[in-house]
């Protein structure tokens, strides 16, 4: 029986990530994908569509990932959603403060479209050995 | 929510499209660059340093993201040097504290000027290398 196509909420603030973003999750990896382009977005979008996961840019204009991360946390109906982040920061203390903050994993920027499915089944993958 | 059926053909040929598309867009985002950055450099706008910073953030997180590996490095050492010098933007507390000793700050405020100067010197080689690596991949 094969398994259930995760179902994503892509959040970043510039266009071009959206776009190819939702061509390597959909075309590649035939994941169901909704876009947003804000965190106040996203607050609202995951609320509604209930993703299996959240790929949320760290650094985005007013609202930025952290916050929408916590924000996230704080409404019942999101709280259990996990969040990867997505970010050109991946030093690994950056890393780790991003884990830290409850984050099931964090994929770096630039990524490639070609792997960036296989990269979150595996965060994913890993996440749930972890229970 | 989207449809979740692969296609990588269709994948393939909608990637193509995609890095056309940012292709095209890259020689005014450079421009918009050298814009920022020169406006910065000159403190003939306030808000320039922000702005350009926010461009090579993008660029730096885009460009690779669509091939450009060379061009997206150099963003992000543009966005380095320009967080650098924004970060490094004279601290008016730092300044009241140095107040008491004269020599103190003026040697504080020597080493700045040097900090920023040096930092502006690595955003300008950085600038110059996204040009070069654009033009190289035939966009820009």
């Amino acid at each position: 029986v094969s398994e259930a196509p995760l179902r994503v909420l892509l959040v970043d603030d510039d266009d071009d990530i959206r776009s190819i973003g939702e061509l390597a999750l959909v075309e590649v990896g035939g994941m169901p994908t909704v876009l947003a382009s804000s965190g106040a977005m996203a607050l609202e979008v995951a609320a509604r569509e209930q993703p299996d996961v959240v790929l949320l840019d760290v650094m985005m204009p007013g609202m930025d990932g952290p916050t929408t991360f916590r924000r996230l946390r704080e409404q019942p109906e999101t709280a259990s959603i996990p969040v990867v982040f997505v970010t050109a920061k991946v030093q690994r203390h950056e890393v780790q403060r991003y884990l830290d903050l409850g984050a099931i994993g964090v994929i770096g920027k630039p990524f490639d479209p070609m792997t960036l499915p296989d990269e979150l089944r595996a965060i994913m993958a890993r996440a749930r050995e972890r229970g | 929510m989207s449809n979740g059926e692969a296609d990588p053909e269709r994948g393939a040929d909608r990637l193509r499209e995609l890095r056309a598309r940012f292709g095209a867009s890259l020689h005014e985002r450079l421009e918009r660059l050298d814009v920022l950055v020169g406006a910065a450099r000159s403190g003939t706008s306030e808000d320039a340093l922000d702005e350009a910073l926010v461009v090579a953030h993008r660029l730096a997180g885009t460009a690779g993201t669509f091939g450009h590996v060379e061009a997206g490095e150099a963003a992000a050492a543009l966005e380095r040097a320009l967080r650098r010098i924004a970060e490094g933007s004279p601290d008016p507390c730092a300044k009241d504290e140095a107040a008491g000793d004269e020599a103190a700050g003026d040697e504080a405020a020597g080493d700045e000027a040097a900090g920023d100067e040096a930092a502006w010197g690595e955003a300008m080689t950085a600038l110059a290398r996204v040009r070069a690596a654009a033009s190289s991949s035939g966009l820009g």
